[in-house]
């Protein structure tokens, strides 16, 4: 029974502007085979349920300390917080049961098909008004296809609109059965250089972009949106800028190229999985430092339009799109 | 950014007078008004109280501020708290030592006032008012009630009647000289040889000698600004003030002829009627609608622009802000602020149910745009089968301002709670907004549309305490026998409806006390704009509007009583994680060494989340309440029910313990129907979702529901569209009400840290826009833990 099959979800989120046409019901699936160093949700990686620690709300009761059947738990030197020994940790959660203050909780919680199209199916009358619909993020529902494809089905047969957000690391089969069924999609291209991506995210990024050319010939009309998270050092030189864009014009379906300004709201989350967080170091970027890297683009007559964090730049119609300097410091 | 407008430095002077002016107690109008009682001894009531108006309006101070255009106030000063003597002379008695540092809403009183006080007023009211009288009257079961905090019956016995929309397109088109016409032309059908006739005569005679009174009051105005440009350098301000003199002239006492005319009249009225009584929410109502025939005349004549119509408008606005709500200082916490609670409201649809929006409903949102003042409480009427989409983001616009207004109304659902009451369709398509979110007819309805508040929290603590509340160990309630017998949720719950049942029960015993009290109420002034009045020769008070109507009982804590219930259900019947002693033993520790069932009752379902079953239990008690208000009748009609706090959500949770719901004890409750603060984690579709299962239209006095938003939410480029969408899915949702806080949460513990530096920031508290400076601690805690929502953003 497909109703019954069951996916593994970390969040959702209701009434966003943000991912996609409208309001949107954004659905975060669990597990993603990329690392990349950057990664803003990192309590998506882990494809299983993992216990996270919020520090502000401990009182430092000794409760989980003496419950966790494991020893992976203990107050740290100073007896300020609360430390875990992840190769000790079995994600048993019984640091959560017995914690009163809520400060060990679970990123993560399974659902039925039947139970995630129940809570999707709740917001349909913003749907309605805002032309919204559903989308799938993550993680990467790639490592969940079987319930992905239900979710889409359903929603097809639901007549709600469905957009994914995606990393297209998996098997061309996966691809053939998932692409087809969504009305739009925003790819990440990291970085187009091989070497460079495994260095950066952990994986090689060759199956990446077959899988993206294959998507291109699968799809629906107009519907692959390309993102670009873009960080100083990593991926901000011109070569790859060109590069992404270059192969953004080979795709025949693709009608944007949307830079994102790297941004460091994710670190306390790296925190509360008491997990390090590599690119400490980075400056966040505004659209502004986007903008200079890559306006170059701009006299290019790209076949699509180029967006810096949802605003438009340069449109294949309409040609630049004048911006001011307020709307770049925001 | 749109070009300065020319008249907005008048627009800021004014504003500033207002901001820059202490809140004082006014008496001077209680003076004259005891002198005329005085002068009138052995007369009937009726004309006493006629006779000390028309007094007042012939020697009360006619003040005329730099500035202004439009005119007129009720007493001596700019931001006066009057003083209702006839009916509640006593309630300054008991603060006169405390009025002026009293932490809500406090006043300032003079030294002069305080020996007229002593002097003139106390000597003469002392055993005469009508709040004496309430006092030793009120049913006992109802006072235990309420000394227990479950019941808050007092507002009405402590200030005038209000609650109304008077009949102001009556006194604009027809003047008084017209309404003393149609007086005389009903007395002249009476003989005081038939039986009853004789109080008919007496009456009316009162109510021609309120509008001799109103109309001589325009002249003085107008001597007074002729006796200012006489004395005045300015040429221009000597013109301004020689056409205040010329309108004055003319209105109140004739028919207007102009938009400016119309204004003035309107206002001097408006005045008039706070002077004849202090009491909150004398609603101008659907001002696009009546203002704009005079709108159109002119601009078509050719003598107004339309720059100078909303001078005149933002004027107005200004003015709307001087007067202050002098209320006793448990009252001021319920709806803390000093708000007249002038409710304006724009849009909707005009007797033909077709769309009403005209260039007026545009000019009404702008003047509370560029003014930014905390009253009018400007509402709209969103029709979404009829109105325009221009009009919804003009609204939309506006809330994004962060002013909190417009409260936004879904129409239809106005309309059906209008024909809930009994009132045909083609009126009820003319309904406005009343205080908060009540529904009113102009000149044509009298009730107490916020009678009297009933304490949900109290509910919950009275089943687990077989009718005892916990802060006064006292037996407040019936007993429904001991919690721990309860061997199935269901006689948990039913016990619980009977005490809601029993405080319902409470609060209508109470209104007929009051109604009956109420009979000595008489307001010539106001009655007079009401047509039915003038032809029955019946005061408001006597029930001489055209529609009487039972008085509005509104449920506050909906979210904690939901809540709670939930909590027992799932906790202790359904999962039993917890017995119920243990819970018994958490609830009276205040959690304090049970913060494992503190947890258990914080993870428990909660309202305002789309949970399958809180919506069911929502959809079903509130049902049950509406059907048991509704099952009383008074000697005016059917009673009604409502949902609107004010603020009353604070000072009743300080009556009630720690609830099941995990809300700790003597913490605020939630506000209308919005959810618990801080329990909405699903968001605000969810909300909608949520409190869609109240049925909205039988609440026929209104539901109330406050969003709070942060300051990025306006910045977003997409939220003003946005935010159309999801008020089209509130009105689908058949959800009547809604407001927005926009006032991000930095901002407001600044404001609280250091308030001398944030004087004009306005907060939506729960109906209505105040200061926030202005309000006491707790509630401004209380705005501050509103959950922010930032999804639109």
């Amino acid at each position: 029974m497909k109703s019954s099959m069951t996916g593994t979800i970390l969040r959702i989120e209701k009434i966003s502007l943000n991912d996609g046409n409208g309001m949107r019901t954004v659905v975060f699936f669990k597990g993603c085979p990329c690392r990349c160093a950057w990664c803003s949700t990192p309590e998506s990686q882990n494809p299983d349920r993992e216990v996270y620690f919020m520090k502000q709300r401990c009182r430092l009761c000794g409760a989980c300390v003496a419950k966790c059947p494991n020893g992976a738990l203990s107050f740290s030197e100073d007896n300020s917080t609360i430390k875990r020994d992840a190769s000790l940790c079995d994600n048993c959660f019984t640091c959560v049961d017995v914690c009163n203050y809520r400060a060990q909780n679970i990123y993560g919680k399974d659902m039925t098909v039947a139970q995630l199209m129940k809570e999707i199916e709740k917001d349909s009358i913003f749907y309605f008004y805002s032309n919204g619909g559903v989308t799938l993020s993550g993680g990467d529902i790639f490592c969940q296809t079987d319930f992905a494809e239900a979710i889409l089905e359903e929603c097809e047969d639901s007549f709600i609109d469905t957009c994914a957000e995606l990393d297209m690391l998996t098997s061309q089969e996966n691809v053939a059965r998932i692409i087809p069924k969504l009305n739009t999609m925003y790819i990440d291209v990291k970085l187009m250089d091989d070497e460079l991506h495994r260095q950066w995210t952990g994986v090689s990024n060759k199956t990446i972009l077959e899988n993206i050319s294959y998507a291109d010939t699968i799809c629906k009309k107009n519907s692959i949106h390309i993102r670009l998270p873009l960080v100083e050092g990593v991926n901000d030189s011109r070569e790859n800028i060109q590069a992404t864009a270059d192969y953004c014009a080979t795709l025949a379906n693709c009608v944007e190229l949307e830079f994102l300004p790297y941004h460091r709201l994710g670190v306390h989350t790296y925190e509360q999985l008491q997990r390090e967080y590599t690119l400490a170091d980075r400056e966040p970027m505004t659209r502004k430092h986007v903008y200079d890297k890559v306006s170059f683009l701009l006299e290019q007559k790209l076949p699509y339009q180029i967006r810096i964090s949802s605003l438009e730049i340069y449109d294949p119609v309409k040609g630049v799109i004048p911006v001011t300097e307020e709307q770049l410091t925001e | 950014m749109a070009e300065r407008k020319s008249y907005m430095d008048r627009i800021e002077r004014l504003k500033k007078h207002v901001l820059d002016t202490r809140p004082e107690m006014d008496l001077e109008p209680a003076i004259i008004l005891t002198k005329g009682f005085q002068e009138m001894e052995g007369q009937p009531n009726h004309i006493k109280k006629a006779y000390a108006f028309r007094k007042q309006c012939r020697e009360k101070t006619t003040p005329i501020w730099p500035d202004e255009l439009i005119v007129g106030n009720a007493g001596s000063k700019q931001r006066g708290g009057l003083l209702s003597v006839d009916k509640c002379w006593s309630v300054l008695d008991d603060e006169l030592d405390t009025i002026n540092t009293r932490k809500y809403d406090p006043f300032y009183l003079t030294d002069e006032d305080r020996k007229a006080f002593e002097e003139i007023i106390r000597p003469y009211w002392a055993g005469r008012s009508t709040y004496e009288q309430w006092l030793v009257q009120c049913p006992e079961f109802a006072a235990v009630l309420r000394d227990c905090g479950a019941l808050y019956i007092n507002r009405k016995a402590v200030r005038g009647w209000g609650e109304t929309t008077a009949g102001y397109e009556n006194v604009i088109k027809k003047g008084m000289k017209g309404i003393r016409a149609q007086i005389a032309e009903v007395m002249d059908t009476l003989d005081i040889l038939k039986a009853g006739d004789y109080e008919k005569i007496t009456y009316l005679k009162a109510m021609d000698m309120a509008a001799e009174g109103i109309a001589e009051l325009g002249h003085r105005y107008a001597d007074e600004a002729r006796r200012q440009a006489a004395e005045c350098d300015c040429e221009k301000r000597k013109a301004e003030l020689l056409q205040i003199a010329e309108t004055c002239d003319w209105v109140p006492e004739n028919p207007a002829r102009t938009f400016r005319e119309a204004i003035q009249s309107f206002y001097i009225y408006q005045n008039c009627i706070f002077m004849e009584q202090n009491a909150a929410s004398y609603n101008p109502g659907r001002m696009d609608q009546w203002l704009y025939p005079f709108y159109k005349a002119d601009l078509e004549a050719g003598i107004l622009t339309e720059e100078e119509a909303q001078e005149l408008l933002d004027c107005l606005w200004v003015k709307f802000s001087e007067q202050c709500l002098f209320q006793d200082k448990v009252t001021a916490q319920f709806s803390a602020g000093y708000p007249m609670f002038q409710n304006v409201t724009v849009g909707g649809v005009d007797t033909n149910g077709r769309n009403a929006v005209n260039e007026l409903s545009y000019m009404i949102l702008q003047a509370t745009a560029e003014v930014q003042l905390y009253q009018p409480s400007l509402s709209v009427r969103y029709n979404m089968a009829q109105n325009p989409d221009k009009f919804l983001k003009k609204i939309a616009e506006v809330i994004k301002l962060g002013t909190g207004f417009p409260a936004f109304h879904n129409d239809q659902i106005g309309i059906q709670m209008v024909l809930n009451k009994g009132i045909p369709l083609k009126e009820a398509y003319d309904w406005n907004p009343c205080g908060c979110v009540e529904t009113n007819l102009a000149g044509k309805q009298r009730c107490y549309t916020a009678y009297a508040d009933f304490n949900c929290g109290s509910a919950v603590e009275f089943t687990l305490l077989n009718g005892k509340s916990r802060k006064y160990d006292r037996q407040a309630s019936i007993e429904t026998g001991d919690v721990l017998t309860f061997d199935t949720f269901d006689k948990f719950y039913e016990a619980t409806k009977k005490h809601l049942a029993y405080m319902i029960d409470g609060t209508v015993a109470s209104s007929h006390v009051n109604d009956d009290i109420g009979f000595q109420n008489v307001v010539p002034a106001l009655s007079l704009s009401f047509n039915e009045c003038i032809e029955s020769c019946k005061d408001y008070a006597w029930g001489g509007a055209k529609y009487n109507l039972g008085n509005g009982i509104d449920a506050i804590g909906v979210a904690d009583l939901i809540n709670s219930l939930m909590s027992i259900k799932k906790i202790v019947y359904d999962e039993k994680t917890c017995s119920m002693e243990r819970m018994l033993e958490a609830l009276e520790a205040n959690f304090v060494g049970y913060e494992d069932v503190k947890k258990l009752c914080d993870m428990a379902p909660k309202y305002g989340n789309d949970d399958d079953e809180a919506n069911a239990m929502t959809a079903e008690l509130f049902t049950f309440i509406a059907d048991y208000i509704e099952s009383f009748t008074s000697k005016f009609g059917k009673m009604t029910p409502g949902i609107l706090p004010v603020s009353g959500n604070t000072p009743f949770g300080i009556e009630v313990g720690a609830l099941p719901s995990g809300r700790e004890a003597w913490k605020p409750l939630a506000d209308g129907i919005s959810p618990n603060q801080g329990t909405d984690t699903e968001g605000m579709g969810a909300v909608l979702k949520s409190i869609s299962n109240i049925p909205h239209g039988r609440y026929t006095q209104g539901t109330l529901l406050n969003v709070k938003m942060d300051t990025t939410f306006r910045e977003n480029p997409e939220s003003t569209k946005a935010l159309m969408d999801y008020l089209k899915a509130l009105c689908s949702l058949g959800v009547f009400h809604t407001q927005f806080n926009v006032v991000d949460t930095e901002t407001l513990i600044e404001a609280q840290k250091h308030p001398e530096d944030y004087n004009g920031l306005l907060v939506r508290v729960a109906g209505y826009t105040a200061y926030f400076t202005e309000l006491g601690k707790e509630v401004q805690d209380d705005i501050i833990s509103r959950t922010n929502h930032n999804a639109i953003c």
